[in-house]
């Protein structure tokens, strides 16, 4: 993920912009790891035009639901160049929505078992402050 | 894929078809048998042209790709068996058993075994020990059950079963239903899944072909296998064409994936 850096600084206040900045970009770089995982298992199972409806059908839930009027951002894929300048608790729940949705969506495409293998090697796999967020924030969720 | 329904109601309406021909044979039993062998060579033709084309779906290096290059390669070369016949057919060649044919079809299941290993392994399959159990215990059932009814005439009949017939037969039983039980377990993993539409009608295709093997190496050991002639015969060339036409439904399956809701580019 490039242009994006991982923090160590959660600890810190949210209420500081530069924390408020920090823990935007790791929450940006947990969820586009968790798009990017679900591509790569739908493009390896059912190839790369259906990774790609995926990720349009992705796009098409966050029009739908003010990612840009939000964020500033065209769409998602805009995230692997920009970090989106918002409170970090309302991209939390923007992003745990997202989520919620995309698993739902990658669970017709991959069936339930080849999504929790995909997921549990995703959360394995996790660096330590990304795996961190994503405990204290319930993000990405096996169940 | 907002029609899934069509694709078996279309298998079904050309078994339906051909099972219907055989039963009142019009034009003959020389008909049936040009009509059987042309319909394999076609629908072969057909699951080989989609199977390598399905491969272009997935990016180069990964194993998908490899996996439906490899079933493809093996539906081209039965595709030439079958085509092979019609051709010793125009020269009114005689045909010995095992002929340059079934050897030539031999070969060519190799590469479409290898394709549903090759699915196996690159999907890590994590099933529980019970399932996996589960299919295991099928499968050898199954084999056992095959090879008692095999054995059981064999040692009826002494000497009525040449060795090499005899190796045949084991190589496509024992094949197939070891291919199959992977290809079960990969399935099962990918179970509820849109991806598992094209594995539905490649795991039905396998188990099919074993199937028609089974009648066809029974027909021959007992020398009744004539196509139109009787039921067993019927029994092998009706799991021949689903066989192929369950191989070409795979590929189509595979190269239609569509997620519902979202619109063709």
């Amino acid at each position: 993920m490039p242009g994006m850096q991982s923090s160590f600084l959660l600890e810190e206040p949210l209420d500081s912009a530069g924390a408020n900045q920090v823990l935007c970009a790791d929450l940006s770089l947990l969820f586009t790891l968790f798009i990017t995982r679900l591509m790569e298992a739908i493009a390896r199972t059912g190839g790369r035009p259906l990774a790609d409806q995926f990720a349009q059908q992705l796009n098409v839930y966050a029009q739908q639901h003010g990612w840009n009027v939000l964020t500033g951002l065209s769409d998602l894929s805009e995230l692997r160049r920009r970090i989106p300048d918002v409170d970090a608790k309302v991209l939390v729940s923007v992003y745990l929505a997202y989520v919620q949705y995309a698993q739902k969506l990658a669970r017709q495409v991959l069936g339930e078992a080849l999504l929790k293998a995909t997921l549990a090697a995703m959360l394995t796999n996790l660096p330590p402050d990304l795996a961190q967020i994503n405990v204290q924030y319930r993000i990405i969720r096996l169940d | 894929m907002k029609k899934a329904w069509l694709i078996p109601a279309a298998i079904v309406a050309m078994l339906a078809a051909y099972i219907a021909w055989t039963s009142w044979q019009p034009g003959g039993s020389e008909a049936l048998l040009i009509l059987t062998h042309a319909t394999w060579a076609v629908c072969a033709w057909l699951a080989a042209i989609l199977a390598l084309r399905a491969r272009l779906m997935f990016e180069p290096g990964m194993s998908s790709r490899r996996v439906w290059l490899l079933f493809g390669a093996g539906m081209t070369v039965l595709a030439f068996s079958e085509t092979l016949w019609l051709l010793y057919r125009a020269v009114s060649q005689p045909m010995p058993y095992p002929s340059l044919i079934d050897i030539s079809w031999g070969i060519g299941f190799v590469p479409i075994l290898a394709s549903m290993v090759l699915h196996y392994r690159s999907l890590h399959v994590q099933l529980s020990r019970r399932q996996k159990l589960l299919v295991l215990d099928t499968y050898v059932g199954l084999l056992f059950l095959a090879l008692f009814f095999l054995l059981h005439y064999i040692l009826s009949n002494p000497g009525q079963v040449a060795v090499m017939q005899l190796l045949v037969s084991a190589y496509y039983l024992i094949a197939s239903l070891g291919v199959a039980f992977l290809a079960t377990l990969s399935l099962m993993f990918m179970e509820g899944g849109l991806v598992a539409r094209p594995w539905y009608y490649l795991v039905s295709s396998i188990l099919t072909f074993a199937v028609a093997g089974l009648a066809f190496s029974f027909g021959t050991w007992t020398n009744t296998y004539a196509t139109g002639s009787n039921f067993l015969s019927a029994v092998s060339d009706v799991c021949y064409l689903a066989g192929y036409l369950l191989a070409a439904a795979g590929g189509y399956s595979q190269l239609t994936l569509r997620l519902p809701g979202v619109d063709e580019a």
